[in-house]
């Protein structure tokens, strides 16, 4: 009886519901458990004085050798005002290799280190001093006190060089988006102990590093002509811009503080003590980045860079009703980055509506090799039409190959089955989410292949100089024939003119003629042309042709008084002669009229002015 | 022309000759403004009439218009306002701040050094007499500490308004080189601004120091607090001890951090609002215990190494 | 005579060999400017096509200059060649669609043109001037020959005098835009802002973008007072690259 007692005891304490610990889990801590969390932390000294240390390392170099001339600050790095310029001797040159901040702690709390460095090359042996001065930290002075740099030309070999880190690329050519291995290696001291590094970070411009990937060792590795252990930095690093890349490593020397996962591998020693949290950088390595190539882009490229390929797809079911969703699943396979691969956008295709994809879990490969990413694709079938899923463009950039690489999802046979009736608005929806015109994507244009359209200057023609006075041109030609035409109609209208213009020119060429006549001592050549002179100069008057005019015509131009004094009688006399060589038998008295040379020419020249 | 001297505050000694040259005639004060013109002759009226605050806008509603004229005068004008409105900035600042926040960082050593004094002692009433004398030391402290506050916004923004009042007078001089005045005036606010620079900086140092006592002195307190018996706990205000609801315990920050914002984008988790005290804010800071003892780092004794159970290198 | 005339003709000669000469340069330019932007050498390619610029002013050299700039980080420079190749030859519509690119990367802003600056860019910049020139001096010739020589006048000397006039007067309206298009600019410096006024201590109102489109409306010895889609004020013109080179 107790037996059954205690049995039906037990099963009526197991029936209850207990709660569990888990079940006692505060959705929201309050406010003090929260406080106490942060309390447990160490803190952070912010208000220790500040101060400053400056060294070189070594502190003893040749000429044209490297070192390390290395400030730190127990402050903030933001709080530090750093000069741009050093007040370094003028031998030395120098420049900004590296600078960071860590934590490291000090005697129960942590304290911020800002640490600056600069690769310092004298050309020449000295002994060379940085004097001491000031920077403000938090807005007060600090001194940085003076350092000491000696160089001597012989040195005996080997002696102490700066040290530094070493970066290595897993490739030195690569394509934009093509993920290189990056190992930052911190070799063994020269009495074999390694240190490992913090706060490593890998410098450069249009590089993205992935954080996710670290792995951390120690191993003994060969290299720079000795054999040792070296603290090792492995991490995935992606250029995204093109052209010749530097790549550098920076990091602090940790001594036994290592941050998360390490692997060990041989025999090693690891110094203990404080670490010297000193910042090291490595020298630069050169990535030749060489854009994508424009030309033959696959359809379906999303910015995928690598070996990949694609496994055949898989659907849930080969048999889909109208309306219903179905899933799609591709898996594509390569070693690296897939955690970064861009699914192909959904396609838009005639009764079918396609959502983007989502992105499953890594799918494992052979063994630990060729994982995959997966990602699913829901289909719905709008019409019974369809006798395939949609292909889905998609490709790769094969750096390999140089390249780009189909990875299309080829379609996949099924049937469709009428499904519950879709309301003719629902179908109006999804057929015009399907079939709307995709945005067209706007992109830079190809390089143009010849320099096309030529001009010689962008400066528009009106804005030059000489524009107006080209435009002038044709005006002034304009101009110059109307002043022609008015000029010609005003002398139609007013023929005299022109009569009394060539009677003018006639008259003086008679006039020369008469004189050289008269010179000649030509009587009959003097009274010919003093006639066909008279004549000329009245034949305007009439108007008549002069060769037709007689005495009394030239005599009715004189005056009265003219005409009954000595220029009356000259011509007369002149006529009556002519007409008496002319018609009469008896030789004339030409030659005495020679004597009335200068009365004919004042005749002449009266008559002149009257014309 | 109207010759003014500038207040004699601790940031400003020298007296200053800055000049102004309201000649524009004045405009009926009926009339809507409307031109460049308009809006300066408002401007100058106000400046007459003393009321420097409304001034400042018409006169940079007359620069707006972009009248080239009217520019140069405006600016000139402009930067008289701004000088004259900063000085009346400086006017509200509490006199003599540096000078008691220097005061109060003497006696807030002196306290301390009582108050340690007697804790090392364990002489009760020694230290009720450090206690109750530290006390004082600290609430005289605060005021000082918010009597630095008030001085320093004031002096913030009177060097706010004297650099653009020294902007509008170097780009007066630049706009008319014959504006001797102008040059003369730049000047006059440049060497005012240096010297309200140096007492902020002044100030600033002051209150730092002061801070970093007024912490080291509530920290004895407590301790002197916790070990006093409460029978012999002397009497004081309420409210006098523990929290204090002002933000007499904030340190000032350094200059490199101040004005830089907490991004306010939401996380990815629950956010929950934390009142906290400025002295519990900086207990976490400084990693101080409620009951005086500094918080160990991770496990075990400070400075000792851990055992390890295991390789060693 | 015959000496003048074999002058002449050597003259003429050289004159376009040394055209071809300079035309050659261009082109040997505009193939390295190719070949380093192929290598990704986008400072080089620029500096090869801006050499190539220097013999020969083309449009296709300026797309390609403003694609080399745009790849080095120089937005302004490059949307001020794509402006100027768009201004030279309006029917490329690639230096379009690369400033429409442009202002979809980056928010800035495009010049907005008047509706006669719109016609303007219709057809390339000199292409106005000369259409309009010709078109007006052949409808003065119509009309005012015929009657200065006498020659019977014909119903086709009017009709075509009539369409020549009303093609001038079409062209009047991108005529003008031309004008007033070339007061336009680019900001190609960085930490450009309008000032309040043409001083170097001016307030500063709105910072500009690089490669922000703005119209110069004066100018006052260094500055030039622009307007801008962020408003008007002054700017440093040494901080503006104008479409047109002054």
């Amino acid at each position: 009886m107790r037996v059954h007692f205690f049995i039906v005891l037990l099963l009526v304490l197991s029936a209850r519901q207990f709660p569990t610990a888990h079940a006692q889990v505060l959705v929201n801590p309050t406010a003090d458990q929260l406080i106490q969390i942060v309390r447990s932390q160490p803190a952070v000294n912010i208000s220790a004085p500040v101060s400053a240390t400056a060294s070189f390392d070594p502190p003893l170099v040749q000429p044209g050798e490297k070192a390390v001339y290395r400030v730190t600050f127990n402050a903030t790095a933001i709080s530090v005002s750093w000069p741009e310029k050093l007040p370094l001797p003028a031998p030395l040159k120098c420049h900004l290799s590296a600078s960071g901040q860590a934590m490291q702690s000090v005697a129960g709390s942590y304290q911020m280190c800002a640490t600056f460095d600069y690769e310092v090359r004298a050309a020449e042996a000295g002994q060379f001093t940085v004097p001491a001065f000031p920077v403000e930290v938090y807005g007060q002075p600090v001194v940085v006190p003076a350092a000491q740099l000696e160089v001597k030309t012989d040195l005996p070999e080997p002696h102490t060089k700066a040290r530094q880190l070493l970066i290595e690329s897993s490739a030195t050519n690569v394509f934009v988006g093509e993920v290189f291995n990056a190992s930052v290696r911190l070799l063994s001291s020269p009495g074999g102990a390694v240190e490992g590094l913090s706060e490593v970070q890998l410098n450069g411009d249009s590089f993205v590093v992935d954080k996710n990937s670290v792995r951390q060792s120690i191993q003994m590795i060969g290299g720079n002509g000795r054999n040792g252990a070296a603290f090792i930095y492995d991490t995935s690093v992606t250029p995204i811009a093109s052209g010749p890349l530097k790549l550098s490593a920076q990091g602090f020397t940790s001594g036994n503080q290592f941050g998360g996962q390490i692997v060990i591998s041989g025999q090693v020693t690891i110094p203990g003590g404080p670490p010297s949290m000193l910042l090291l950088d490595s020298e630069p390595v050169t990535i030749n980045v060489r854009p994508l190539p424009t030309e033959s882009i696959l359809p379906g490229f999303t910015g995928v860079v690598g070996r990949y390929r694609s496994d055949p797809a898989s659907l849930a079911t080969n048999v889909l009703k109208v309306g219903e969703p179905v899933l799609l699943t591709v898996v594509i396979r390569g070693e690296k980055n897939l955690g970064r691969i861009n699914p192909p956008p959904p396609p838009r295709v005639p009764g079918w509506q396609v959502f983007p994809a989502v992105r499953g879990a890594i799918v494992p490969g052979l063994g630990t090799t060729n994982p995959g990413a997966s990602f699913q694709f829901n289909l719905i079938p709008l019409t019974t039409d369809p006798r395939a899923t949609p292909a889905i463009p998609f490709s790769c950039f094969d750096p390999a190959l140089g390249k780009y690489v189909d990875l299309s999802i080829a379609p996949m046979p099924i049937s469709v089955l009428a499904g519950d009736v879709l309301t003719n608005a629902d179908l109006a929806l999804m057929l015009s989410e399907n079939t709307a015109e995709p945005e067209a994507k706007i992109s830079l244009s190809k390089l143009a292949p010849t320099p096309g359209w030529t001009a010689g200057s962008l400066v528009p023609l009106q804005m030059r100089g000489w524009f107006p006075l080209v435009q002038l041109l044709p005006a002034l030609g304009f101009c110059g024939l109307w002043w022609w035409d008015r000029r010609r109609r005003f002398l139609e209208q007013h023929p005299e003119i022109i009569r009394r213009r060539l009677a003018r020119r006639a008259l003086r060429r008679e006039m020369r003629s008469l004189e050289l006549a008269a010179q000649n001592g030509n009587a009959a050549g003097f009274v010919g042309c003093g006639i066909s002179a008279l004549q000329i100069a009245t034949a305007p008057h009439y108007p008549a042709t002069p060769r037709a005019l007689v005495c009394g015509d030239v005599l009715q131009i004189l005056t009265t008084t003219e005409c009954a004094g000595r220029d009356g009688e000259t011509v007369r006399r002149f006529f009556a002669v002519a007409d008496a060589a002319a018609f009469a038998t008896a030789a004339g008295t030409q030659t005495s009229l020679l004597a009335e040379k200068s009365a004919l020419k004042e005749i002449l020249l009266k008559l002149e002015a009257r014309l | 022309m109207f010759l003014f001297s500038i207040f004699n505050c601790p940031a400003v000694s020298a007296a200053t000759n800055v000049v102004t040259n309201a000649e524009v005639p004045v405009a009926s004060p009926a009339a809507r403004a409307e031109t460049a013109r308009d809006f300066y002759n408002a401007g100058i009226e106000k400046m007459r009439a003393g009321n420097w605050k409304e001034a400042e806008p018409a006169l940079e509603t007359a620069l707006k218009q972009r009248e080239e004229k009217i520019a140069p005068k405006a600016l000139y004008d402009l930067g008289y306002v701004r000088f004259t409105l900063g000085k009346q900035e400086l006017k509200k600042s509490p006199e003599g701040t540096a000078k008691r926040s220097r005061a109060a960082t003497e006696a807030g050593a002196g306290a301390v050094d009582k108050a340690a004094e007697a804790l090392a002692s364990n002489d009760v009433q020694q230290m009720v007499e450090a206690y109750v004398a530290g006390r004082g030391v600290r609430k005289e402290m605060k005021s000082a500490t918010a009597a630095v506050k008030k001085a320093m916004e004031a002096h913030g923004k009177t060097l706010a308004k004297w650099r653009r009042a020294l902007s509008d007078f170097q780009s007066a001089a630049e706009l008319n080189p014959a504006d001797t005045n102008a040059v003369k005036n730049a000047e006059v606010v440049a060497q005012a601004i240096a010297k309200l620079v140096d007492s902020l900086r002044e100030m600033q140092s002051a209150a730092t120091n002061m801070n970093g006592k007024k912490a080291e002195l509530e920290g004895l307190l407590k301790q002197l607090k916790g070990k006093i018996p409460a029978p012999n706990m002397p009497p004081g205000a309420p409210g006098d001890d523990g929290e204090e609801d002002d933000d007499g315990g904030e340190k000032p920050k350094p200059e490199s951090l101040s004005g830089k914002e907490e991004s306010d984008k939401g996380g990815g988790g629950q956010e929950m609002g934390l009142k906290l005290s400025p002295e519990q804010a900086g207990q976490i800071m400084m990693g101080i215990q409620p009951d005086g003892k500094q918080l160990p780092m991770g496990q075990g004794e400070p400075g000792k190494p851990k055992d390890r159970s295991g390789r060693t290198w | 005579m015959k000496t003048h005339l074999r002058n002449f003709l050597v003259l003429l000669l050289a004159l376009m060999a040394s055209g071809q000469i300079s035309f050659g340069a261009g082109e040997t330019h505009f193939s390295a400017g190719l070949a380093a932007y192929e290598a990704g050498q986008f400072e080089q390619s620029a500096q090869a096509f801006r050499d190539s610029l220097t013999n020969q002013t083309a449009a296709g050299t300026l797309r390609n200059l403003g694609l080399a700039e745009w790849r080095s980080g120089h937005a302004g420079a490059a949307v001020l060649v794509w402006e100027q190749a768009a201004w030279l030859n309006p029917f490329d519509h690639a230096a379009r669609s690369n400033l429409a690119y442009v202002v979809e990367m980056t928010q800035i802003n495009l010049p907005d043109l008047s509706w006669f600056e719109e016609t303007s860019t219709w057809l390339p910049a000199n292409s106005w001037t000369w259409i309009a020139g010709g078109s007006l001096w052949l409808a003065v010739a119509l009309v005012t020959l015929p009657g200065f020589f006498r020659w019977r006048k014909a119903g086709w000397h009017q009709t075509v005098a009539a369409l020549a006039l009303g093609v001038f007067l079409l062209c009047l309206a991108p005529f003008v835009g031309l004008v007033t298009r070339s007061n336009l600019a680019i900001v190609t410096a960085k930490d450009t802002a309008l000032r309040l006024t043409p001083t170097q201590a001016a307030e500063e109102m709105v910072s500009l973008p690089l490669g922000e489109a703005v119209r110069q409306l004066r100018q006052h010895g260094d500055y030039c007072f622009v307007h801008t889609q962020n408003g008007d004020g002054w700017i440093d013109r040494r901080q503006l690259s104008f479409l047109c080179p002054r």
